[in-house]
């Protein structure tokens, strides 16, 4: 019984595949449903962050990396399929931003619009502070 | 007097939180509006042999109207797409997304088919370079291939005469 066991042990251990799949699980990337795998550290990475600050347009407030609706699915391939034809991270992001718009990136752009909004609460606010102090000066 | 500067802050905080309160922020603008249509080699989904490429929109205005099997709103296109397909205005193409072919083949059997030319995307590849995020959504490109509108939902009469038609009229 003994002497089976060892054989099987042995034969697994330096079976390929085993081999392989110890080796290389770190480069594999499990997203919901798909097994993603990559030839470097560095470009799984890159994956990962790039699902974490696009959003899922079907449902809004998830990130590419959460989401199971299929457009999800289709983009999370698209960009696996661009990182593999060695694109850039900031070149895949602005492809995506191109066709779907500021919206899917977690982090927009600071354009000039941007700005405008971004600091229109702090604006308003120190236009009524000024409006406040004034009147109050005035008694 | 007093009560000017305050009242028209207030109404200025008023628009803004209507505004909000209006828009469906789940429509998103399509930031491809005046960008030329992208290259593209697809099946035609009737004619099983046939490459589709860009050059199928050049030389007429389109409306590319991005439709699946499964889509139940896409159905309430149809009347309205059937009457359209009689104006000599525009050539009224689809683009199937993410379907199964002889599903696809099947609803158009049943719905009647309004499109001079489908193209076949199942993988949904050609709509993401559209920018497509859900169904149905149509395109309105001009004779050059430049996208001039979209519309997310079902197109009906009004969104056609009131957003569309006006623009292939000024183009004139």
């Amino acid at each position: 019984m003994l002497r089976y066991m060892k054989k099987f042990l042995k034969k697994m251990l330096t079976s390929k595949l085993f081999l392989v799949t110890i080796l290389f699980s770190p480069l594999t990337l499990a997203a919901l449903h798909d097994l993603y795998s990559f030839d470097s550290l560095q470009k799984k990475n890159q994956f990962e962050q790039i699902l974490y600050e696009m959003r899922c347009l079907v449902c809004q407030n998830q990130n590419l990396a959460d989401s199971n609706a299929p457009l999800a699915k289709d983009l999370r391939l698209v960009i696996y399929q661009r990182l593999q034809n060695k694109q850039s991270k900031e070149k895949i992001k602005k492809y995506l931003v191109s066709r779907y718009g500021d919206f899917i990136s977690f982090k927009p752009t600071f354009s000039l619009l941007n700005y405008c909004l971004w600091l229109s609460p702090f604006i308003l606010l120190i236009v009524i502070l000024l409006i406040f102090l004034f009147k109050i000066k005035k008694k | 007097m007093r009560y000017i500067i305050p009242l028209l802050v207030l109404l200025i905080i008023v628009f803004f939180l209507w505004q909000g309160l209006v828009k469906d922020s789940n429509l998103l603008p399509s930031p491809l509006i005046n960008h030329a249509i992208p290259e593209f080699s697809a099946r035609d989904l009737l004619k099983n042999h046939s490459i589709l490429k860009k050059k199928i929109f050049l030389h007429h205005w389109t409306l590319l109207i991005v439709w699946s099997s499964w889509c139940l709103t896409c159905t309430e296109e149809q009347p309205f797409l059937l009457k359209l397909r009689k104006t000599p205005l525009i050539s009224i193409y689809g683009l199937n997304y993410r379907d199964e072919l002889n599903q696809a083949k099947l609803w158009l059997k049943k719905q009647d088919n309004p499109f001079q030319k489908i193209i076949f995307d199942p993988r949904g590849l050609l709509a993401i370079d559209l920018g497509v995020y859900g169904v149905p959504e149509s395109y309105l490109i001009d004779p050059q291939g430049i996208i001039r509108y979209k519309y997310v939902g079902t197109l009906t009469s009004s969104v056609w005469l009131h957003n569309m038609a006006p623009i292939i009229k000024q183009a004139k």
